[in-house]
């Protein structure tokens, strides 16, 4: 029994979103939201178990002591997708890696790269399958070759932009896709300033063929990777400045064309009751908060000139010192 | 792609969903209906921050080439502009999901506007923290005329600053007994101000808004009050107490979210109370290790009574 078979995955998927199977799935999971607590949490109790075997000297047992008690935790109690045995096998699988004799090397980049992608594929984890991905382009870029590394993005993009075009039985197989579609580009942010201005083409191309594709197969991923893209080529024009007019007015503009782009969008498509509509449709339950906490998070703030000594305010667009 | 429908129209046959829901849900799955409300939404709302963003770098890069006159006069109209559009759209029969990211960048040019003019021309001398107050009333305000949670949420904050609170999560371990005191008050307010809508208002709309500013505000003052040590046994049962009664509005509105966070605000002051008094190694490893064990277990065993009382 290594986990949920094809029809378990796809009961606990519809169980995921609220709906109550029948026959009921014997396999444990949480949402979303409740698996990355679980996993913070797990991850805090590996260190502490590290940090206790080494006042001990016995280090070495946090990864065999982790990927046993995960092990059982998925044979013993049913757990999959709760989060917690998936810390322990990433977690007790990086643990053996910090175990490994030697000075620190680059090489290391791609031991974790294989941890990510065994526990990934133990666990039928996209994100770990996608972690694995992001250590390979970490390993080519600390090589000093951020062109490979962007390049491996595209190529892993492109893999599963085709990937995702065809049906899958398990849902963890899409999420690895929509994973590797989404994951590789979003670190490239980081690479911006290395990539040649050519660059900038190459990832607008892959926004509008990621659109396209995203629009043909109706699959929400692909237009969040056309996004990404899109960004990604602006950042890489705007490092080589060759963008037009000077920071405040790109914000402006490109704000204003989002805004206008989303408001004729809107009104073309808001009688249509089938096809790609805008109505309501599955339930996003933390879409608004997510928004609630970006806007205050991410607000514009004007600084104020200080006057005082003192404290330090912040909120509401506005922040001062006094 | 995925495809459920099999799956969903077992469940009709078996009487879980209805058929108006399943064939609803089959559509979706089959790609028959397929909305881009989500990324219309998020379009918009990266929209008015990246306008919002311009108009405050614009603010502080122009100073000298074009005069505070002119660069808050022309922020300011274009804060009205986008107010008088919502209000516009409001009275007409269709309302597009733009239209409240058009206010929201009404709000924050204008929040913006009113920061650049008092940092400009210190309008409120040493005051100036009121005009948070300021910021606070005119977004309360307007968000009760146009109905928004966003609008909202921004006067909660600026109310919030004006008290004193900052939203940094490393304030945690810099802040005084003051700052938690502030931040208790100012979620006792935002609890009366819930009282006020809910006696006075019949929507209830705003409430989940107040709910969470409230909570997070009383939690975080009592985890300051945890991390002082003159204070340290008054907050671990302040925080004991309002997690429990967070938990409980948690498990009554049916929100898990009350229910996670209250939760891992009461281990956080546990383990740093704690681990404040341990001084050897071993031992706070040790504690770690089995908080960490039994904080696991207990959000296993809560997560279980939530679920059960599902309906």
């Amino acid at each position: 029994m290594m986990g949920p078979d094809v029809r378990d995955e796809r009961l606990m998927e519809l169980r995921n979103r609220g709906l109550q199977v029948r026959p009921r799935v014997p396999w444990r999971s949480n949402g979303v939201v409740l698996s990355i607590v679980f996993f913070a949490l797990t991850s805090i109790g590996i260190l502490a178990l590290y940090g206790f075997l080494y006042q001990i000297k016995l280090t070495w047992l946090t990864g065999i002591l982790s990927i046993a008690l995960a092990e059982f935790l998925i044979h013993g109690r049913r757990f999959f997708g709760t989060g917690v045995e998936s810390a322990l096998w990433l977690g007790g699988l990086f643990a053996l890696i910090f175990e490994l004799p030697g000075p620190p090397r680059e090489e290391g980049l791609l031991l974790f790269a294989a941890a990510a992608a065994l526990a990934g594929w133990r666990m039928r984890n996209g994100f770990f399958g996608a972690l694995a991905a992001l250590f390979v382009m970490r390993y080519t870029a600390a090589r000093g070759d951020e062109t490979v590394a962007a390049s491996v993005a595209v190529v892993l993009s492109l893999a599963a932009l085709a990937a995702l075009g065809r049906e899958w039985g398990r849902p963890s197989t899409e999420r690895l896709w929509i994973a590797l579609l989404i994951i590789p580009p979003v670190s490239l942010l980081i690479d911006v300033p290395r990539l040649l201005p050519w660059w900038a083409a190459l990832m607008g191309g892959m926004a509008i063929g990621s659109l396209a594709a995203g629009l043909r197969i109706r699959t929400h991923a692909p237009l969040i990777a056309s996004a990404v893209y899109l960004a990604l080529s602006t950042a890489i024009l705007a490092a080589h400045d060759l963008l037009p007019l000077t920071v405040e007015w790109r914000l402006i503009t490109g704000g204003a064309l989002l805004l206008a782009a989303s408001a004729a969008l809107a009104r073309l498509l808001r009688d249509r009751t089938g096809g790609i509509v805008t109505m309501p449709a599955t339930s996003a339950p933390f879409e608004e908060a997510a928004q609630i906490v970006g806007t205050l998070a991410l607000q514009p703030r004007v600084a104020q000139a200080p006057q005082e000594p003192g404290g330090r305010f912040g909120g509401a667009g506005a922040t001062g010192e006094f | 792609m995925l495809d459920l429908s099999p799956e969903i129209d077992e469940l009709r046959t078996a009487g879980v969903l209805s058929d108006r829901d399943a064939a609803v849900l089959i559509a979706r799955e089959r790609r028959a209906i397929f909305s881009i409300r989500p990324e219309l939404r998020a379009m918009s709302w990266g929209g008015a921050l990246l306008v919002a963003a311009g108009a405050a770098a614009l603010l502080a890069r122009n100073l000298e080439r074009i005069g505070p006159i002119v660069l808050a006069g022309g922020v300011g109209v274009a804060a009205l502009l986008a107010y008088g559009y919502a209000a516009w759209r409001r009275r007409a029969a269709r309302i597009s999901l733009v239209d409240e990211y058009i206010l929201l960048l009404g709000a924050l040019l204008l929040s913006a506007d009113l920061a650049y003019l008092e940092g400009q021309f210190h309008l409120l001398d040493h005051g100036w923290p009121r005009h948070l107050l300021l910021m606070a009333v005119v977004h309360g305000a307007t968000a009760y005329w146009f109905e928004s949670r966003m609008l909202l949420s921004l006067s909660l904050a600026a109310m919030a600053a004006w008290m004193g609170i900052e939203q940094r999560v490393e304030r945690i371990f810099d802040s005084t007994i003051e700052t938690a005191l502030r931040a208790l008050a100012c979620s006792a307010v935002i609890v009366m101000w819930r009282a006020a809508d809910a006696r006075w208002r019949t929507a209830r709309t705003f409430a989940p808004v107040f709910e969470h500013f409230a909570a997070n505000l009383a939690l975080f003052g009592a985890l300051i009050l945890t991390v002082e040590k003159d204070t340290r046994g008054t907050g671990l049962v302040l925080i004991a107490a309002l997690a429990a009664v967070v938990i409980r509005h948690g498990f009554r509105v049916r929100a898990e979210s009350f229910v996670i966070y209250a939760y891992a605000y009461a281990v956080l002051a546990i383990d740093i109370a704690v681990v404040d008094i341990l001084d050897d190694g071993l031992l706070i490893t040790s504690f770690l290790l089995l908080s960490t064990i039994a904080a696991i277990a207990g959000l296993f065993a809560l997560h279980a009574a939530y679920r059960r009382r599902e309906p």
